[in-house]
């Protein structure tokens, strides 16, 4: 049986004022002249509660009911958990796990999804997160990787953009080599982030420095020479 | 000549480098999320919003202002292009503007709804500045009294001229005051709603309702039903310039647009929605072959477009004035302002006049450099309109998660936004325009502050708001206003006005 949209917006109504009158309950209702605290609350409940009444026996009455309609739930289910992992895990493990983890579950939402697509763009969020991060998200302590963050990343990260777009137009697009090289920079920073965490979690000072110097030393040469690479 | 000497002021402030490099930026981000398909300017303005805290407060609303006017011109491009509003307020643009791109004058289409909307930004911007003086006068004679009834009329002229039925909307409205009531209350200081968590002491912040309601709804929502993928106008557009005939018949269109944009564009529910669906109808009763209108004809162009840019202009009247929003963007505005600690309200244009002017006169320029910018990037939009939708949603998801964490670096603010992500699917299902409960919001706080003080200094008689004069009238008004709609004879008219 599909009930009428009505009823189930009625019904979300009078539930939200019983919650309102229930936890407002020992709130002060006061006077007029001095309301206290519980004064507005209660009278709003008790407005939203009749009104939602009404809303839902119209919507019981009516027929043919309007039903509401098949929900979304994959999707749904895909985009709040895409956004609580970003909530959930941005402070603990950083900046580039969280973007990496919205993007790629996310990407789940579609009905017809394209890996090579979702694994470019994560890569393009990711360099892009990092480019925002020290101007907007201040206090961040976490962004490992901001020291990589420079004109050649630009470059990578414009190239993998423009590698997505392009792929997207035609599906059989991103010749061998940019294919080869987005590849091998998501491989890299599937690496850098496990390390990192692997890091962490250890908590060893000599992993933590020995794996900094490596970044400085080998990784951020080889993203720049791969960034040029998809710019050239 | 006070409003010259004003408009001047206003212009020294906007053509500072720095704020013209704001409006500038604005304007072309408001276009490019106009043009992209799936977000509206509500979710724009609200994921922006996050990126001008940093910002002069000055040059924050430049540029907040510059994107609602963007947004609202790249809707229409999508809308002429390929027969698919951007956003609501160029649904009507559709009709006309399509059939001229599929008759090869896509060209024109573009340009008369860029030089009308230009034509109409000037005008009304003009028509704030002159106005917003006397309005200012009268606003500061106000007591608590007549606010919180001129609060009451907003919200309830709100329902009334929107879309969708009356009582879900108020009834939204009433979830909106609710929300507004969670946390400190400001006269006892007693905590309400907190369901003791420390995060929401100081309420819930506007920008994850906004964000999630306006923003993650809408992207479930498009992502369920999506499998579409829509095809660009393929054949190259040329020819700009409109013919001389299309001039002679836009003309008198972009002035009746810009006439009945301007005004129901001032009042609450109005702005640029209304206006533009009030215009089309206009010009199709006025015309003298009305069988032309939905096969191409420019008035059906040039009208809508001219009435939604005025509206959404003179929709910051109310805002400026009196502090009270008009529709859910200038309530993102309000929030905007607060933030940034600017009391909104009459007080605004005598105490900070460099932000009071400075937005008018940025206004004025926000549309030139859409006129002036925008056509010779009239490809780089067609191009962006072929982005699939799988890929750009989680751009913005990404971006909005960023955004919200930005404003109080509160990861509890990012899971707050999954709750009301699901809330806005939620009332996308079920048939309730989340608009109201955005205004309600914003105006609860405000109003419970208002009825407060009234009562008190009334010393608890509640007929204080019926036996001042101003207070009075305005309460009759709204009541007044939701007993036409419940007659039926109005009722049908209402939704036979929104069929169209």
């Amino acid at each position: 049986m599909s009930l009428d949209k009505d009823v189930w917006a009625g019904l979300f109504f009078m539930g939200l004022a019983s919650l309102g009158l229930v936890l407002g309950a020992n709130y002060g209702f006061g006077t007029t002249a001095q309301m206290g605290p519980g004064f507005l609350p209660r009278v709003l409940c008790l407005l939203m509660l009749g009104l939602g009444a009404i809303i839902a026996v119209t919507g019981l009455l009516r027929s043919p009911a309007e039903a509401m309609g098949t929900w979304g739930w994959g999707q749904l289910l895909a985009v709040l958990t895409s956004v609580l992992l970003f909530g959930a895990t941005l402070e603990g493990t950083g900046m580039e796990r969280a973007v990496l983890g919205a993007v790629l579950v996310s990407g789940i939402a579609h009905p017809q999804p394209r890996r090579f697509e979702q694994a470019c763009l994560a890569i393009a969020a990711l360099m892009f997160a990092l480019h925002l991060t020290p101007g907007v998200v201040s206090g961040l302590g976490a962004a490992h990787l901001t020291g990589l963050a420079d004109a050649p990343l630009l470059v990578g990260w414009a190239a993998s953009i423009l590698a997505v777009l392009g792929h997207a137009r035609h599906a059989g697009f991103a010749a061998y080599r940019e294919r080869i090289v987005l590849a091998a920079l998501l491989a890299i920073f599937a690496i850098v982030v496990f390390i990192d965490g692997l890091g962490l979690t250890l908590r060893s000072q000599f992993v933590l420095d020995a794996w900094g110097w490596l970044k400085q030393a080998a990784i951020l040469p080889l993203v720049r020479a791969l960034g040029a690479l998809i710019g050239s | 000549m006070e409003v010259l000497a004003n408009l001047a002021h206003g212009f020294e402030v906007a053509l500072s480098l720095q704020n013209i490099l704001f409006c500038l930026t604005g304007a072309l981000l408001g276009t490019l999320i106009g043009v992209l398909p799936g977000i509206g300017p509500v979710a724009a303005i609200a994921m922006l919003l996050p990126f001008t805290f940093s910002l002069a407060p000055v040059s924050a609303l430049i540029m907040l202002a510059g994107i609602y006017y963007g947004a609202q011109y790249g809707g229409s491009t999508t809308a002429i292009l390929v027969n698919m509003p951007g956003e609501s307020s160029a649904v009507v643009t559709c009709l006309d503007g399509y059939q001229m791109a599929r008759q090869g004058r896509a060209g024109a289409a573009l340009a008369i709804a860029a030089i009308g909307s230009f034509i109409a930004g000037t005008i009304s911007t003009l028509l704030i500045a002159v106005f917003s003086g006397p309005l200012t006068v009268i606003a500061q004679s106000f007591g608590a009294a007549e606010y919180f009834s001129l609060m009451v009329f907003g919200l309830i002229a709100a329902v009334v001229l929107a879309q969708g039925s009356i009582v879900k909307a108020v009834a939204m409205i009433m979830v909106g005051l609710f929300l507004g009531l969670v946390g400190t209350d400001v006269n006892t200081g007693h905590l309400r709603f907190t369901l003791g968590l420390p995060e929401l002491t100081d309420g819930i912040g506007f920008v994850p309702i906004a964000l999630g309601i306006f923003g993650l709804g809408e992207i479930v929502f498009n992502l369920s039903r999506a499998g579409e993928d829509r095809d660009v106008l393929a054949q190259p557009i040329r020819g700009l310039f409109p013919t001389r005939q299309d001039a002679r018949a836009a003309l008198p269109a972009i002035l009746r647009g810009t006439a009945l944009g301007s005004v129901l564009g001032v009042l609450p529910g109005g702005g640029a929605v209304l206006s533009a669906f009030a215009a089309y109808t206009l010009e199709k009763k006025i015309a003298r072959d009305p069988g032309r209108f939905g096969k191409g004809a420019i008035e059906g162009v040039a009208a809508p477009e001219s009435a939604n840019n005025a509206g959404a202009q003179t929709s910051f009247i109310p805002l400026l004035t009196l502090g009270i929003p008009s529709n859910p963007v200038m309530a993102l505005m309000i929030g905007a302002m607060m933030i940034h600690g600017i009391q909104p309200g009459p007080q605004v244009m005598t105490k900070q006049p460099d932000l009071f002017w400075g937005l008018i006169a940025s206004m004025w320029l926000g549309n030139l450099m859409l006129l002036v910018i925008n056509l010779p990037l009239i490809g780089l939009w067609v191009r962006l309109l072929s982005v699939p939708y799988r890929l750009l949603f989680p751009a913005v998801l990404l971006f909005c998660c960023i955004g919200v964490y930005s404003v109080n670096n509160s990861a509890f603010e990012v899971g707050l936004t999954a709750l009301f992500g699901l809330l806005g699917y939620f009332f996308l299902k079920t048939g309730c325009e989340p608009a109201p409960l955005l205004l309600g919001y914003i105006l609860g706080p405000m109003m419970e502050e208002n009825l407060r003080r009234a009562l008190l200094l009334s010393h608890g008689d509640v007929g204080v708001l019926v036996t001042r004069p101003i207070s009075a009238g305005l309460l009759v008004l709204s009541a007044l206003l939701l007993v036409a709609v419940v007659v039926p004879s109005i009722r049908s008219g209402r939704e036979q006005a929104f069929q169209e």
